[in-house]
């Protein structure tokens, strides 16, 4: 059920296509309610109960491979999980509830070593807007931070930490400050609602805009689900129908929405099993090297058409940052001094220039023919969701 | 990029399994918060399913390609045991001394328990400390970057304010020598006594074993016992070198032993009560050749020749036995029985 209605045209510029795929991403976007307050978070709080939620997918991470057998024997089997979410802001606080089903509780606890506690995440790009791209969705990336704020069960209760992160393994803790979260199991339901409540205007990040993107992830403990093995959606947006929608940002992020911009992903599939799969892990023909690029299993469930299109054309502008570049050595060099073989640089997805900047190994593919590059869109955006899952129509 | 390697080898003919030096470790650095049920030091059996159980079976290392394996994080009250405590006050008037709580595993569980059937059964002892390997299965698996080897020495340390207790780390070790701290949420290790490294000690576990089966010395110090024994006589072999991380603590395998003895009890020529092959899946394969050095060094000896050899493995003297360097952190030197001496100001670099 949405909780979105379709906004007035008159606030956009209206061209056909176009026109067609922002009330697809107005459609999409999940409307705050504008209440009175003050705002707690406090999953058991009425307020949630009047506000209406939409729901999103949010899919098991297959991008990086993390070692962990257990976590991987899980993930094996792990299919989306449908998070409904619920957004509201007062003058002064912006708060976002998120409800998942989980079959089981499951809680740090403090005498065990391998217990892992269920959680969730809220994540918002530092910078957004007009000429702004989205960051990488799995925590930012250099030139795009994120802001995450996390909840976490232990057995002594919920803990809430803040922090800002520019790729994997970047996560630096920041005092929390005004942000305040909530956690609570449903045991009857066997859901978990988990609630984050932070200030509109936060040091120097405003989110009093009309449109304000944010993703979202959760993490099952009794799949041993913890850092990067979770559950992550996409970019999605919050509406703040009390703020000004900018209309060149609402243009720029509605790429491919509408049904029909893209091309057809039948023959998307033939151009990436032909082209992609040489290094990425996608479709039916899994012939790259584990590593060596990115796993596109399920590219579409994390991924927005504007994302995948830049991408493809400026591979460079978009790189996803690297997992810890040791994890493969090359056992025909000379060891060091230590007696270390070398890493691997095949699994380091991009060098950098002589100023320091990352240039994705990718080769751009912008010599492809629109009609190419649109259906190759098409087909990764369909990776990952299932047909019964998500649906794009309000 | 690391520039010196700093090893450890023991003497496997040497170990008696007193646990001094696992007692050592434990008093100076695992007796509190939350680490009580770590041993970053432990002395398990051979044949024997180890601390924690069946860690050679919890993957983790690199494959044959060079690229990190999945590995299994350990249960504390599966794997490692849940530590427990005895009732010495009700013993000590006059009660038996019984384990509180009904403990089910532990450090040196199967202790002595070994293989084979008597007269034959066998075991020898098997200290174990971090590795701090040249290519670390910890450091690759860690998604945050939190672990690191340092430029000096090469030891294998967390950086605890990186650490976000994600464990990755245990799985990617497959010596199971990094464990979890849940009191504090962060990976704790063997930090091979850094503090005592830096002042031109040996670690405590090294310092304090009573049999002196430990050398502690950097590899490429050539005039070393250490590289002497892993290098000069290729004596001293890594644990799991198939594990892929190129470890550096190294092992004199034992000797097979007395020999077995056929069904009359009579002694069978040439047999093995340790099977080479057994120590060849733990050590790799240079075993025979390590085995058949010893043999040949033993016998120049008892033959009123001289060993170069042989005198370094009696261990005649700490100095000798312990090659750190100039100290390069100030404070107290603890000299063993002779005292302490006062140290200047570290040497300028």
């Amino acid at each position: 059920m949405r909780a979105t209605r379709p906004l007035a045209l008159g606030v956009l510029i209206v061209l056909a296509p176009a026109a067609r795929a922002s009330d697809e991403l107005l459609a999409e976007a999940f409307e705050a309610k504008d209440v009175s307050g003050p705002l707690v978070a406090d999953p058991a709080a009425a307020l949630w109960d009047d506000i209406a939620a939409g729901t999103v997918l949010a899919a098991p991470q297959r991008t990086i491979h993390l070692n962990d057998r257990a976590a991987n024997a899980a993930l094996a089997e792990a299919a989306p999980r449908t998070l409904a979410v619920r957004a509201a802001f007062d003058g002064r606080d912006l708060a976002v509830a998120v409800d998942w089903s989980d079959s089981s509780e499951d809680r740090v606890r403090p005498e065990e070593t391998d217990a892992f506690g269920d959680g969730a995440a809220l994540e918002i790009p530092i910078r957004f807007g007009a000429g702004l791209r989205l960051p990488y969705v799995g925590m930012g990336d250099e030139e795009m931070p994120v802001i995450l704020y996390r909840v976490l069960a232990t057995a002594g209760g919920t803990i809430g930490s803040a922090g800002s992160a520019s790729g994997f393994g970047s996560l630096a803790r920041k005092d929390p400050g005004a942000v305040r979260v909530g956690m609570r199991y449903d045991t009857g339901r066997k859901t978990w609602r988990a609630v984050f409540v932070r200030p509109l205007v936060a040091g120097e990040h405003d989110v009093r805009h009309g449109l304000v993107p944010f993703a979202l992830a959760v993490w099952d403990g009794a799949r041993h689900e913890r850092g990067g093995n979770k559950a992550l959606t996409g970019w999605r947006f919050l509406r703040l129908p009390r703020y000004a929608l900018d209309s060149a940002y609402v243009a720029e992020m509605s790429h491919g929405r509408a049904p029909g911009d893209l091309g057809d992903p039948a023959r998307g599939k033939l151009l990436v099993e032909s082209v992609c799969a040489a290094c990425h892990a996608v479709g039916d023909r899994r012939i790259a090297p584990p590593g060596i690029a990115p796993d596109l299993t399920a590219i579409g469930a994390i991924s927005t058409p504007g994302y995948l299109r830049d991408s493809l054309l400026e591979p460079s502008a978009v790189i996803v940052p690297n997992p810890n570049p040791h994890q493969h050595y090359v056992r025909s060099k000379t060891p060091g001094a230590s007696g270390a073989f070398p890493s691997n640089d095949a699994f380091v997805w991009y060098r950098r220039d002589p100023g320091g900047k990352k240039i994705s190994k990718m080769p751009a593919f912008g010599t492809l023919p629109k009609a190419d590059l649109d259906a190759i869109v098409a087909y990764m955006m369909t990776l990952g969701v299932p047909a019964a899952g998500e649906r794009r129509q309000p | 990029m690391t520039s010196r390697q700093l090893a450890m080898v023991m003497d496997l003919n040497k170990c008696i399994g007193c646990q001094t030096c696992t007692v050592a470790c434990k008093t100076q650095w695992t007796n509190r918060d939350g680490r009580e049920y770590m041993y970053w030091n432990n002395v398990e059996t051979k044949p024997g399913a180890g601390y924690p159980s069946k860690w050679e079976e919890m993957g983790g290392g690199f494959d044959a390609s060079g690229a990190l394996r999945d590995g299994t994080v350990p249960s504390r009250s599966a794997d490692y045991g849940t530590p427990w405590d005895f009732n010495l006050d009700e013993a000590a008037l006059g009660g038996e001394v019984r384990a509180q709580g009904a403990p089910k595993n532990g450090p040196n569980w199967d202790e002595d328990a070994g293989a084979g059937e008597f007269p034959n059964s066998y075991f020898f002892y098997l200290p174990r400390i971090c590795n701090h390997c040249s290519n670390p299965g910890c450091l690759a698996a860690c998604p945050r970057g939190a672990i690191f080897k340092r430029a000096q020495d090469g030891v294998v340390l967390v950086d605890q304010a990186r650490c976000e207790g994600l464990r990755y780390c245990i799985a990617g070790c497959p010596y199971k020598k990094i464990y979890f701290n849940p009191k504090i949420f962060k990976s704790e290790k063997c930090i091979f006594c850094f503090p005592r490294v830096e002042k031109g000690l040996p670690p405590a576990c090294a310092q304090q074993c009573v049999g002196r089966l430990r050398f502690v010395g950097y590899l490429d110090d050539e005039d070393g016992q250490v590289h002497k024994l892993v290098k000069k006589y290729e004596v001293a072999l890594p644990l799991h070198p198939e594990y892929g991380t190129q470890p550096n603590v190294y092992y004199v395998p034992p000797l097979s032993g007395p020999p077995r003895y056929d069904a009359h009890g009579k002694p069978i020529p040439g047999s093995e009560r340790i099977p080479i092959a057994y120590l060849e899946s733990l050590f790799g394969p240079g075993v025979r050749k390590a085995l058949a050095t010893l043999e040949t060094e033993m016998t120049r000896r008892r033959a009123g020749k001289g060993s170069e050899l042989l005198d370094l493995l009696i261990a005649y003297k700490h100095a000798d036995m312990f090659r750190l360097g100039s100290p390069s952190s100030p404070g107290l030197v603890q000299l063993g029985r002779r005292g302490h001496k006062a140290l200047g100001a570290p040497p300028t670099r």
